[in-house]
């Protein structure tokens, strides 16, 4: 094959994946009205093969949106709800005695848990117990569940998209830094507009548009798209400014007037940097291009970074939160890219 | 290692590097507008403290003015050669200024990465950002030069108007060779030769004049002579130093055996001795040790007859030649029973002894009882 003609099919799978992309993102936003910005980063997430971990409070359409997701990309989905007597195995799954009918013979089997779908729904996970929490781990990570010295391998693609509530803290079990590290995005809701609410009112007072919604991706499509992103062109101009995003949240020795040296404890990790490069791939891809810009880090990186830093105690008690310091972090970056 | 740029399509390798070669030196030349510009305001206010400088205080050398003005002009060309874009370099500005999210870098740098890590999109990539390059060639110019007509007329106005001020006459042409600033004490060596020189041709061409009235100077010449080295007459031959002894003196070398008038008096000689120095500017030595402004009292004294002086020197005045200068700003003279004043500060002491170079000691005590005369008396 030809470069031009190589060139050709590439302009037309970009096209393509621009396309559906874009129907996908409005076909969600009809369904959940005034979260354009959440369904868009979900869909970021959800093609670069990332978990998310939503946060918001109760009644914004979390699980609404997720169940919508699923239908519109033709996925099976399946949903744990999170409770402190939740055990492992009601996620993993686990080894039963099974006895045929017409064979006095036993035989342990194992059952699978609801983890073992390609959309898992983890609605209120910080509801439930550390080691319940754990036993996600090693599904999100080796997309796979190991159970009486067996693995099971999970069905590709595999997605976790947990909810959980900012307010409510008694009773709560916050997520360890190792387990929130293992989201691709965090991604917060936050009440909709004045005109969001009233079209919301018109959308889904007496009927459920999730209910009527049609496949808008067949899920093969769905893994081509994913494959097509992991081609899009990152340039050595792209990889240091990632790089160099991700340090600014390091404390630096050297630059003692620094936001992280005077507000963060431990910066983010290299799968951060991971998590930005992959879904700035999705972003440039949905605005028609096959390279990464900076604009792409920019948009993704708040989403990626948020919840791999940790504050320290003088901005807990400056009132000062993630986001602000990740905004101006975020801000001295891209400024400093441009005069270089 | 094949590279990618190897296999691409020519037309869209040419087209892709002939844009960053045009972008490159337009780059170039805007960098080389920014650096002459700010040269040229360095070397505007450079120029009118020069101009206001030579006007004003002291006159400036336009050489010297020359040379410091092409500091700024030659940091330009060097802070210009220096920042050369290179391809990545323009591909990038390129991008900021076009708003090519990347497309030119990424290209660059795809074109010569190896086959290996090239991604399945790069071909496409390099054919979009040929498009492009083709697409904006032709406005690169017409985008480049749009709003650069405008000349730096407030900057090219103030190097006119300090050239102006540089051209008016210095101040220092009205000042003598002593001025007062630090280092300027002594004759330069040309114009000690030529008053030398000078001297002598005037004192060997003309007769001698004596003045009658002269006494008291002689005498303390002949009691402190004797000590000084180069008071050869006086200390040989005990008596009245001649012009030939004032020859001597002023070439240091000569001899004479001419013993025709007595330099107790202060002769025509003697005042043409002083009205020379006067004349080339010479040092100023009493007029600089009393702190006072120079030209005004060679002005004033240039064409005044001279009149008869009475010194007397204090005893024990060491008429050593090696330390003459030491001595004769140490001690205190008398001159027509009024009291020298001593130099005021150490700068006007330095000055005021530092002719010592020049002439010698004879020489330096006429021209500065001469000259406290003349301060005296106004």
């Amino acid at each position: 094959m030809s470069t031009q003609e190589l060139s050709d099919l590439v302009e037309h799978r970009i096209a393509r994946f621009q396309t559906d992309f874009l129907k996908l993102r409005n076909t969600l936003a009809h369904v959940i009205a005034g979260q354009d910005e959440v369904i868009n980063d979900l869909i970021i997430a959800l093609f670069a093969g990332g978990h998310v971990l939503l946060e918001g409070l109760p009644g914004l359409g979390k699980t609404h949106l997720v169940k919508a997701l699923a239908t519109g990309i033709d996925m099976p989905l399946s949903r744990i709800q999170c409770t402190p007597d939740l055990m492992p195995a009601d996620i993993t799954g686990s080894e039963i005695l099974l006895k045929a009918n017409h064979d006095a013979e036993v035989r342990i089997d194992f059952r699978k848990g609801p983890v073992f779908s390609s959309l898992v729904l983890v609605d209120e996970i910080n509801r439930t117990t550390p080691k319940t929490q754990s036993a996600l781990l090693e599904a999100m990570q080796e997309h796979q569940v190991t159970c009486a010295g067996i693995s099971y391998q999970l069905p590709k693609p595999f997605w976790v998209i947990a909810t959980q509530n900012p307010i409510e803290l008694e009773g709560t079990f916050p997520l360890p830094e190792a387990q929130l590290d293992r989201f691709l995005f965090k991604i917060t809701v936050d009440y909709p507009s004045a005109e969001s609410l009233l079209e919301m009112i018109g959308l889904s007072l007496d009927t459920e548009p999730a209910d009527h919604l049609n496949t808008v991706i067949s899920s093969a499509r769905m893994l081509e798209m994913m494959q097509n992103a992991r081609e899009v062109v990152v340039s050595d101009t792209i990889k240091r400014a990632a790089v160099a995003l991700v340090l600014a949240t390091h404390d630096n020795p050297a630059d003692k007037s620094s936001l992280a040296r005077r507000h963060i404890r431990y910066g983010a990790s290299p799968r951060g940097l991971q998590a930005i490069i992959k879904a700035a791939r999705i972003t440039a891809l949905a605005d028609g291009r096959g390279h990464i810009a900076l604009e792409d880090i920019e948009q993704v990186a708040l989403q990626a970074l948020r919840h791999r830093i940790l504050l320290n105690m003088d901005s807990e008690l400056d009132n000062i939160g993630v986001d602000e310091i990740l905004s101006k972090i975020i801000h001295i970056w891209r400024k400093n890219l441009t005069l270089s | 290692m094949v590279k990618l740029v190897e296999i691409s399509n020519a037309s869209d390798i040419k087209a892709i590097e002939g844009f960053i070669r045009k972008t490159g030196n337009l780059i170039w030349l805007d960098i080389l507008f920014r650096e002459f510009l700010r040269a040229l305001r360095y070397c505007s206010g450079l120029m009118i403290l020069f101009g206001l400088f030579n006007v004003v205080i002291y006159a400036i050398s336009p050489v010297m003015v020359l040379v410091t003005l092409s500091l700024p002009v030659m940091f330009a060309a060097f802070s210009t050669l220096k920042k050369k874009p290179g391809n990545l370099d323009t591909a990038k500005v390129a991008d900021e200024r076009l708003d090519n999210r990347l497309l030119l870098t990424t290209a660059i740098e795809l074109l010569h990465s190896p086959l290996d890590n090239v991604s399945q999109f790069a071909p496409w990539v390099i054919r979009q950002a040929s498009q492009m390059a083709r697409l904006r060639a032709k406005q690169l110019n017409a985008e480049f030069w749009c709003g650069r007509h405008r000349m730096p007329w407030p900057e090219l106005g103030s190097v006119l108007v300090g050239l102006f001020l540089i051209l008016q006459p210095g101040k220092s042409y009205e000042r003598p060779v002593f001025g007062n600033s630090p280092g300027t004490h002594e004759l330069p060596t040309p114009v000690v030769e030529a008053a030398r020189t000078s001297l002598i041709e005037e004192i060997r061409s003309t007769p001698d004049a004596v003045d009658p009235q002269a006494s008291a100077f002689s005498n303390h010449h002949h009691r402190q002579a004797s000590s000084d080295p180069t008071f050869s007459a006086a200390r040989h031959g005990q008596k009245p130093a001649s012009r030939s002894d004032v020859l001597e003196l002023a070439t240091g070398t000569e001899t004479t055996n001419s013993t025709d008038a007595s330099i107790d008096q202060p002769s025509a000689t003697t005042r043409k001795i002083f009205d020379h120095v006067s004349r080339q500017r010479a040092p100023g030595i009493g007029a600089e040790a009393d702190n006072e402004p120079t030209e005004t009292d060679y002005q004033q004294t240039e064409n005044r007859p001279l009149k008869l002086i009475n010194i007397n020197l204090p005893d024990g005045i060491p008429m050593n030649s090696d330390n003459g200068t030491q001595a004769f700003q140490d001690y205190r003279f008398n001159v027509n029973g009024k009291r020298l004043k001593p130099p005021a500060t150490a700068d006007a002491a330095k000055k005021a002894t530092g002719f010592a170079s020049v002439l010698t000691f004879s020489q330096q005590y006429y021209v500065s009882a001469y000259y406290q005369k003349i301060h005296s008396k106004k």
